[in-house]
């Protein structure tokens, strides 16, 4: 399935359909593509569980919610995007109520799977989310980070043993491992080998529409938090004030972000920060808000991101919308 | 937040917040901040006119200590302070402010402020050795009150430059 699409290949798989949905580590209403469309999409499955911490837009639409640890209350490693570090997570009180750890959940689910009908879950039935953790590791990651066995992580986070820039023993990450200007290995996989003019995107509305992340969040995490929403209560879409000007929109309107897909209402700020053709607001998800970015956000695939992630990227960047005050 | 997710203060109640500075000042719009708290300031107005003395001056670095189990809630420092320092604690009835995290300074550690500072805005200076050109008790926006004397020293933004495409 094209992860990019979520919404789309849950409308259209059918060999076989999609019947059941398990949502883990994802609140894919604020982070997928085409809410509209999603919304569509989510009345398919015949049932849809969700395993989360938080009543987030996508729990609102599950049928049945599995309360899952936070960091708290379970044992993990923490690898991070975009950075070298590896840190070890304690358990530092005991699960809450009914909430259970992702490979508790999982093993519980197996265990009933076999007893319905044996064999048709290979997950294992019981586990350990310590020893679960413990399997993590192996000699290669021990030699990757420097470290003799798990246990060191207690004494603190370990950086990998790489390198922070490419080209730094002057070699590029390429077969011939020299700058390659006709690239095979770009027309092995469907693009030209040589590069060519290709037209952008077509604006199908009067402003480009961005939805760049917020230093307040990682996606839709962490916003929702009462102590961090004491910064940060509540969305804001970002208008050049020529573009307002132009629009009859002051400062601290409530506006309307609208186009093909769909819409968002919320205050707009006046700023020269902002090109006068662009309307910029957070991707986020704030507690007891119906703001989603995703309203106006279409999925439409981007031409590269096949060969690195599985499926290609969407054009997040090819956005357009236009505004008008309510 | 490195002090909020230090301290966990009830909802509401802010010991040290960030302030966009106007565009008057800084000609972008969210992009050059104050992050202000309490300033221990020299002849600290809260101290003052505390009727029960639950305010207290270290001698040793200047924290102005603000001890909440004396407090009666009266509300005075608050009004009184003019940087809007002491906040009233809904649940305990109760004035609080910024502590400076003298326990954490007292076993040798930074104030969360600074620690989680990530561009080392915010710096903990002997102001009695600091002397740098380009900083200022008082910058723009800022509130002058040369009574209190407040422990603080800015050093000023450097103006963009501004390089415009014309549209
Ligand atoms: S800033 Fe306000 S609360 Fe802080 S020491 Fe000065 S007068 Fe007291
Ligand atoms: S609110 Fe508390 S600390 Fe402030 S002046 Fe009154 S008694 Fe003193």
């Amino acid at each position: 399935m094209n992860i990019n699409k979520t919404a789309e290949m849950l409308l259209t798989a059918d060999a076989p359909p999609i019947r059941v949905l398990w949502i883990s580590c994802k609140n894919v209403l604020s982070q997928d593509f085409d809410r509209p469309k999603m919304l569509e999409a989510f009345k398919k499955p015949e049932i849809i569980v969700s395993v989360e911490q938080f009543f987030t837009q996508t729990v609102e639409l599950s049928d049945i919610v599995l309360p899952v640890t936070t960091l708290f209350e379970e044992y993990t490693i923490n690898a991070s995007y975009w950075h070298y570090w590896l840190s070890v997570n304690e358990q530092a009180i005991k699960p809450m109520y009914e909430a259970k750890s992702n490979i508790e959940i999982a093993a519980a689910l197996s265990a009933r799977m076999n007893k319905l009908k044996p064999g048709s879950c290979t997950f294992p039935t019981e586990v350990d989310p310590r020893q679960w953790m413990i399997r993590e590791f192996n000699q290669d990651i021990y030699d990757l980070f420097g470290i003799d066995s798990w246990e060191d992580l207690k004494n603190g986070p370990a950086k990998a043993k790489m390198h922070p820039a490419s080209w730094h023993d002057l070699e590029f990450g390429t077969p011939s491992k020299k700058y390659e200007f006709r690239p095979d290995l770009c027309a092995e996989h469907g693009h030209q080998a040589l590069p060519e003019f290709k037209e952008a995107r077509k604006p199908y509305d009067k402003l480009r529409l961005l939805t760049p992340h917020t230093k307040f969040g990682i996606h839709s995490q962490f916003i929702n938090i009462d102590w961090m929403a004491e910064f940060n209560k509540k969305p804001y879409c970002y208008l050049h004030p020529g573009a307002a000007r132009e629009r009859g929109i002051s400062d601290g309107d409530q506006v309307r972000v609208f186009n093909k897909v769909g819409e968002v209402e919320l205050e707009v700020k006046l700023t020269e920060n902002v090109p006068a053709d662009v309307v910029m607001m957070y991707e986020a998800w704030f507690k007891n808000n119906s703001y989603n970015c995703q309203s106006v956000v279409d999925d439409t695939s981007s031409d590269m991101g096949k060969y690195k992630t599985g499926a290609p990227g969407v054009a997040i960047h090819d956005q357009f919308a236009d505004v008008a005050k309510v | 937040m490195a002090c909020k997710n230090q301290y966990h203060q009830e909802n509401g109640v802010i010991w040290r917040d960030v302030y966009e500075l106007k565009e008057e000042i800084y000609p972008h719009r969210e992009r050059a901040f104050y992050s202000l708290a309490c300033n221990h300031c020299e002849n600290p107005t809260c101290l003052n006119v505390c009727p029960v003395v639950a305010y207290y001056k270290r001698d040793a670095d200047g924290v102005v200590v603000h001890e909440q189990d004396k407090c009666i809630g009266c509300g005075n420092c608050i009004r009184s302070c003019p940087y809007g320092a002491p906040r009233y604690n809904p649940v305990l009835k109760r004035a609080e402010k910024c502590s400076f995290c003298w326990q954490r300074l007292d076993d040798g550690r930074k104030p969360a402020c600074v620690l989680g500072c990530p561009t080392d805005a915010l710096q903990i200076v002997d102001l009695a050795e600091f002397d740098e050109a380009n900083a200022v008790q008082y910058p723009a926006g800022f509130p002058r009150y040369p009574a209190l004397n407040p422990s603080v020293s800015f050093r000023l933004p450097a103006m963009p430059k501004m390089i415009r495409r014309k549209l």
